[in-house]
């Protein structure tokens, strides 16, 4: 009961973040007139499926451009085109959140759809299994390294993190992704440079899982590489400051043994920072999942923006995944923060 | 009737960038009977809480030299090894009340469960949950606290009730001795007063208590016996009322001095010159450069252990006649 | 007192040292690169193919030889003005150019071509020629051309080409290939027709038919070009000629698949980095500073409000955005800038409103407020000179996202067309294809020197780092 006032303000927040997000992304469209040409393509696509259906029953041509004209003007009226944008812009946030965002010009969905919410909808599984993929081996990996190098300050391999924390700092994660397909792909032909399966995909769960996996290998080592340093730096440093803390020195006075000093007394309370860096590192990793999709042709919504604005630039395209991205953090930020607010019972925003 | 502990050479140095410190440089003492008090007395950065962590065997990483015998009733515990002292002697026969408890609580842990953990932990003790919890609220009682207080965090207490816990964590084994590290230093007068009575109880009840304080009048209201650090070591041992009506060291001399009197005329006197550096100790005996009745001998030779009384002994050249022979033939050189 | 130890660190440290060094040769180097780079850099020269037409495609750098130890033909361009002999014959006036052409062991040029800037003629069109005289004293004509003539209603004298220069691929040119069909049977009896000719024009233009009959080897050793212009008056003639032939490779860093010298582009990277990361760090920091100031001091509703929006702000996934802005207002530099300072201040200025708060509390501040000092001469003489330890710190830390940030959205074709950036060379090297056939010259350098400019910065942190998060440091207690 007591956690959940702190949860609250943090809700609010990301429900800030949530709404100022897509209050820029309607602004922007409308101050633009972005907004006027996304609603008129919609309104023109439904009126070219109409008059197909109404070229059946309408034979005077006359007759027929009389008729889809008062359409015209029913549905722009309708759609609120014939009132100034700004007084659109709730209609429009509804809009943007329902990606109801008309057809796209030139992207396709794999089914063939050209709706906007179809082409954005059906990429979000990839992403969300790339960045999930990834994230996991990070935390996994970033646990135990930054743990193991904590009960080695000084060393040699101690300084190897800290050094690859500092350098990663100033290493784009997407020209890694490149370095990578320059040598793993190209050089040695090793796994493949790009996609998620191979053409044509081979038959059978068991080998599409496995050709999945080797398409995912490169992007997730990129990920990992530039994510898994920082991250266990963070670990480390947290665990040995936490180490330095009176109480860690009162269990080993209390004849704890160590497993347990250091399972309940410094992981234990360990966990609430690292789960911090963790949020930390969110932005981080999704921008680097933008990047990294579009540098292996991993068919997600990353990749989906670097196809929306190649060639004839899409923008309902481009709105409806900024708005996707945006929910994504924003969910996931909701679940860290729940998370950390059990981890923690300290949270409290007196400090 | 052996004593309850006894510590003879003790060691503990540090090394540091700068230099070894020497924290615990030679120490000896003992405690006599069952249900007695000793205060270790002596200004901050002397030693003292490394005395009690030497005893306890809790060293740091940077430990240069660790070595001497603790003997608890009669036994070696510093023989045995570390895993066997970890399981048989700490917090089950040696409990410590750390200074600073404000941070020595986990702080994601609740006060009932944090209590209870070593014996929960101990693979020896196979009491039932429900009596052990019964037992661990009957602690916190004691040490009077509300019985809200099982269920609470760290966070949720403040600094008196931290120390109460502190205190009865360190009883849930009904322990042998307890080391009290400057126990009430963060803790205003009237909470510090309630865990003075406490302890007066506890020890009423036969628990002998090592207190470690640089307040030499809160030591004398509890403690029967005082041992005066100075820079690693003991500089006199006697029974209070020794101690504070006829000093036989310089430097207790000056400790007692520097205490202010309500019914005094005179004033609290500093000690003059800067307390020892424990990188950097003079030679001879520690306190010489500070002394006020300072001898040629001083700086020239260590002192040894020399009788002022009957159960008082102190570290110090003017209670040693032939030295002082020596000293004035020093002297007419 | 603080900013001292700053100094102090940045100087007296072997990393601080580093980093200032390292980041003083790239202003140096900027600065050269400023005054030496013509105005509009981007548009005239760097995204204007015909600037680089002369220039070998996705050619490595030549530095490579030196590592592989393959035969690579040198990039050759060469431009002649008079003529050497001019001598009458009939009614023509023939005047001749001889250029000599090495080739070496193994090394074919890739492709030649010829350009004829500046023709004026009286009457008749100049007739042009050019004949390969090859070490073994063989002559190939590759080519004939005649400079087109006097249109109708036009008046002499006439000139041509003097705003588009003749080019002539002869690599490519149809009437080089009957030349060599001709060539190839007179010389050597070969039969081969033009399609066959056509993807093997410069190895029978540099080889012979090698014993198995079915290819050319290479024929090394030295070749005159005898470049000839055929006139009717004193005073007709061409201004210049101009030879190219293509090498295997090219420059100190190669070029890319339009043949743009990577080494200019990369070059010109440098001052726009160091602009982003210094402005963007600058600005934003400065923005920060003065509304967590003005959020710590003021507080109230002011306080409110700023720190709801820097709460706000700083939990916004940026890059998202980012790409929608840019998309929607267009691909500017200043844009770009001005997006990543909007979103990079509240960092800061949550951190400073938290350091005021606490100064404001102190006594020294207590008691210069008493003695009647103004909120703003407070704020000016004692609260600032404390910040701006983490002021300079933040700088520091800012510049390399800035850097990293502005080449990620380069990566996704959001990159100002108008100046190219490392993340352009990127991208393009990407959108090409060019990493999927291995050319690393156009992917690894950028990229490095991208890792460069931001671990220059990174050094500078490193080296600050102890003296602005003193908790950082590895200490012991000793008691």
């Amino acid at each position: 009961m007591r956690n959940l006032i702190p949860l609250a303000v943090r809700a609010l927040t990301m429900v800030g973040v949530f709404f100022v997000v897509l209050l820029l992304l309607v602004l922007t469209l409308g101050l633009t007139g972005f907004s006027d040409r996304i609603l008129s393509s919609v309104v023109g696509e439904q009126i070219r499926v109409e008059r197909t259906t109404l070229a059946e029953t309408i034979r005077d041509p006359d007759e027929l451009e009389r008729v889809l004209a008062a359409r015209k003007a029913e549905l722009e009226s309708f759609y609120g085109l014939d009132i100034p944008w700004q007084r659109r812009l709730p209609a429009s946030v509804f809009r943007v959140m329902r990606l109801d965002l008309g057809e796209a010009r030139s992207l396709r969905s794999f089914a063939g759809s050209s709706r906007i919410a179809d082409i954005v909808l059906e990429r979000l599984p990839n992403t969300i299994l790339l960045m999930t993929t990834s994230t996991v081996i990070v935390a996994l990996t970033g646990l135990a390294g930054g743990l193991y190098v904590a009960t080695r300050p000084g060393s040699w391999i101690d300084r190897l993190v800290s050094g690859l924390a500092a350098v990663t700092y100033a290493i784009p994660t997407w020209w890694i992704g490149i370095l990578l397909i320059l040598v793993v792909s190209v050089h040695w032909r090793l796994l493949p440079s790009g996609g998620m399966y191979s053409t044509p995909p081979p038959e059978g769960g068991w080998l599409r899982f496995a050709d999945l996996a080797r398409h995912a290998v490169l992007p997730v080592l990129s990920m990992v590489l530039v994510s898994v340093g920082p991250y266990m730096y963070a670990v480390r440093t947290i665990t040995l400051n936490i180490a330095q803390e009176d109480f860690v020195g009162m269990a080993r006075a209390r004849g704890l043994s160590e497993t347990r000093v250091r399972n309940a007394h410094i992981l234990r309370v360990a966990a609430p920072p690292i789960v911090t860096g963790l949020i930390f590192g969110l932005a981080g990793s999704l921008s680097g999942s933008i990047l990294i999709e579009t540098v292996f042709n991993w068919q997600g919504m990353g990749r989906l923006y670097y196809d929306a604005l190649a060639g004839t630039p899409d923008e309902g395209v481009i709105v409806a995944l900024t708005f996707m991205f945006t929910l994504m953090y924003v969910a996931i930020r909701l679940l860290l923060e729940t998370l950390y607010i059990f981890l923690d019972p300290r949270v409290s925003y007196a400090d | 009737m052996a004593p309850v502990l006894q510590v003879r050479d003790l060691y503990l140095h540090y090394a540091d960038p700068a230099g070894v410190v020497k924290a615990v440089d030679g120490v000896s003492f003992e405690l006599g009977e069952p249900g007695t008090a000793l205060g270790f007395v002596g200004e901050s950065g002397c030693g003292k809480s490394s005395a009690a962590n030497a005893m306890l065997r809790i060293l740091p990483g940077n430990t240069a030299r660790y070595e001497g015998e603790v003997w608890l009733d009669d036994v070696c515990v510093s023989s045995l090894d570390a895993e066997e002292f970890r399981r048989t002697v700490r917090w089950r026969r040696m409990a410590l009340v750390p200074q600073g408890a404000q941070n020595s609580l986990n702080p994601v842990m609740r006060v009932g469960k944090w209590l209870t953990e070593p014996v929960r932990q101990s693979r020896s003790s196979d009491i039932a949950p429900d009596v052990l919890e019964r037992q661990a609220r009957g602690l916190l009682e004691r040490v009077g606290l509300p019985a809200g207080a099982w269920n609470l965090y760290p966070h949720e207490l403040s600094g008196g009730m931290k120390q109460r816990v502190m205190i009865a964590g360190a009883l849930i084994f009904s322990p042998r001795l307890l080391i009290m590290d400057e126990p009430t230093s963060a803790l205003d007068v009237s909470v510090q007063a309630q865990i003075m009575n406490l302890l007066k109880d506890l020890k009423a009840e036969g628990l002998s208590i090592l207190f470690i304080t640089h307040d030499i009048a809160l030591a004398s209201d509890i403690c029967d016996r005082l041992a005066v650090v100075y820079a690693g070591q003991i500089a006199e041992i006697g029974s209070s009322e020794q101690i504070l009506e006829q000093p036989a060291h310089p430097y207790t001399r000056r400790l007692l001095g520097s205490i202010p009197r309500l019914h005094d005329e005179a004033l609290p006197e500093f000690i003059p010159g800067a307390p020892p550096d424990l990188r950097n100790l003079p030679g001879g005996c520690r306190f010489h450069p500070r002394c006020d009745v300072p001898l040629a001998v001083c700086p020239e030779r260590v002192p040894v252990r020399l009788k002022a009384e009957a159960g008082q002994d102190v570290w110090c050249w003017l209670h040693d006649r032939t030295v002082n022979q020596v000293a004035l033939e020093i002297q007419d050189e | 007192m603080r900013v001292r130890q700053i100094r102090d660190a940045l100087l007296k440290t072997p990393v601080g040292l580093l980093g200032l060094l390292s980041l003083a040769a790239q202003v140096v180097l900027s600065v050269w690169v400023v005054v030496s780079y013509p105005d509009d850099f981007g548009n005239r020269v760097w995204s204007n193919p015909i600037h680089w037409v002369d220039n070998p495609k996705a050619a490595p750098p030549t530095w490579i030889g030196r590592v592989d130890n393959q035969p690579r033909a040198d990039h050759w361009q060469t431009v002649r003005g008079e003529p050497e002999t001019v001598e009458e014959k009939g009614r023509n006036l023939i005047a001749s150019w001889n250029i000599p052409y090495i080739v070496e062991e193994g090394a074919v040029p890739a492709f030649l071509a010829l350009t004829v800037r500046d023709v004026r003629f009286e009457e008749r069109a100049p007739l042009l020629a050019l004949t390969l005289i090859r070490p073994d004293e063989t002559r190939v004509s590759v080519l004939r051309h005649a400079v087109r003539g006097p249109r109708e209603g036009e008046e002499g004298p006439y000139e041509r080409h003097f705003d588009a220069p003749l080019r002539i691929q002869l690599s490519a040119d149809e009437s080089t290939l009957s030349s060599l069909q001709e060539f190839l049977a007179e010389e050597y009896g070969l039969q081969m027709d033009a399609e066959e000719i056509r993807p093997r024009v410069m190895d029978i233009l540099f080889g012979m038919p090698d014993a198995a009959g079915d290819g050319f080897a290479p024929m090394s050793g030295e070749y005159t070009f005898l470049f000839q212009t055929a006139t009717r008056v004193e005073g007709d003639g061409i201004g210049s000629v101009e030879l190219v032939a293509g090498g295997d490779a090219f420059g100190r860093m190669g070029t890319d698949s339009i043949g743009r010298d990577l080494a200019q582009g990369l070059l010109y990277g440098l001052p726009t980095a160091l602009v982003i990361g210094v402005v963007v760090a600058l600005l934003s920091t400065s923005i920060g500073t003065v509304l967590g100031m003005a959020s710590g001091y003021l507080g109230g509703a002011a306080d409110t409000v700023i720190q709801r929006l820097s709460d706000i702000v700083a939990n916004i996934p940026v890059l998202p955005l980012l790409i929608f802005l840019l998309f929607i207002i267009g691909p500017n530099l200043t844009v770009i800038i001005g997006i990543l300072i909007a979103f990079s201040w509240p960092g800061l200025a949550i951190q400073v409103r938290v350091m005021v708060l606490h100064m404001r509390s102190s006594q020294l501040i207590e008691a210069v407020q008493s003695l009647g000092s103004s909120r703003w001469r407070v704020m000016y003489r004692h609260i600032l000179p404390q910040i701006m330890p983490y002021f300079l710190a933040q700088i520091i830390f800012t510049a390399p996202s800035a850097i990293l940030a502005e080449a990620g959205l380069s990566f996704l074709g959001l990159g100002d067309p108008s100046i190219p950036t490392w993340g352009q060379i990127l991208e393009a090297g990407f959108r090409t294809g060019g990493v999927y056939v291995g050319y690393w010259w156009w992917i690894v350098p950028p990229g490095l020197l991208i890792v460069l400019v931001a671990s220059t910065f990174m050094l500078l942190s490193l080296a600050i780092e102890p003296v602005v998060n003193p908790r950082l440091r590895q200490t012991r207690r000793a008691d």
